[in-house]
């Protein structure tokens, strides 16, 4: 999977494209754990450029979500469709997380 | 019915999802199930890689067929291990209205798959584990 990010305001908005599988998923920690190393705490993710998702995948999320609590930040997302907006609402994880359509109303509010 | 048997391992993964989707496609399932039926077989799958054999080696077989229901057919994946008997269906359900702080880390795969197949069984048979997940193919 691939990231591209750029500071908006007090966030970084990071666009994410590929699967969040079991083989990926990593990744996406440890990129976040390098972010927060950065000192971005707050961090939008658009997920729109991801096609998949698995429990691997939620499971880093929720592993950099804790991180990203602890530091007093935030993470929240905008983009999801079809099966990764799925698997959102069935894992919880479309209420546990605030879900914007578009980055302009996720960084708006 | 198509099988395939593979060594046990997540380097696996990617050769059982495409053996699955090309029986999907022979059996005529629409390509918008593709995504459902690569998240079921990853959970399922990941769960025998890591927990089947423990520290040992093991093999996986995976077969697809197309049954008939009482109203049209239904494409079904059929998991089989060699390992520890285990009821993936038997685990308790995560609470999935917990905060990010209180939410333990794990625990959703099976949640996923229930939710996101239309039938699932598991037996123990002699000395294997066997999962059967199935879809239903639209008319």
């Amino acid at each position: 999977m691939e990231f591209t990010s750029s500071k908006q305001g007090e966030y970084l908005v990071v666009t994410t494209v590929g699967r969040l599988d079991a083989t990926t998923s990593h990744l996406f920690e440890e990129q976040c754990d390098q972010w927060l190393a950065d000192d971005n705490t707050r961090i939008l993710v658009d997920m729109a450029g991801i096609e998949f998702i698995s429990s691997a995948g939620l499971r880093s999320i929720l592993a950099s979500a804790k991180k990203l609590k602890g530091a007093s930040g935030d993470i929240r997302f905008c983009g999801l469709s079809g099966m990764v907006s799925d698997v959102f609402k069935v894992s919880g994880f479309g209420t546990m997380f605030k879900l914007f359509d578009t980055q302009e109303q996720a960084l708006g509010s | 019915m198509d099988t395939l048997r593979t060594p046990a391992t997540l380097a696996q993964l990617d050769t059982i999802q495409t053996f699955v989707l090309e029986c999907a496609r022979t059996a005529k399932a629409p390509p918008d199930l593709d995504g459902k039926l690569g998240l079921v077989l990853e959970e399922l799958a990941v769960n025998v890689f890591n927990h089947a054999y423990g520290k040992d080696e093991g093999e996986l077989e995976v077969s697809c067929d197309v049954l008939p229901m009482v109203q049209g057919r239904c494409f079904c994946v059929t998991l089989k291990d060699w390992g520890l008997a285990f009821d993936p269906l038997a685990t308790a359900a995560p609470d999935t209205t917990l905060d990010v702080e209180q939410r333990p880390i794990g625990g959703l795969g099976i949640l996923l798959v229930v939710n996101m197949s239309d039938s699932i069984s598991y037996e123990r048979q002699g000395d294997t584990n066997v999962l059967r997940v199935c879809f239903q193919l639209p008319e």
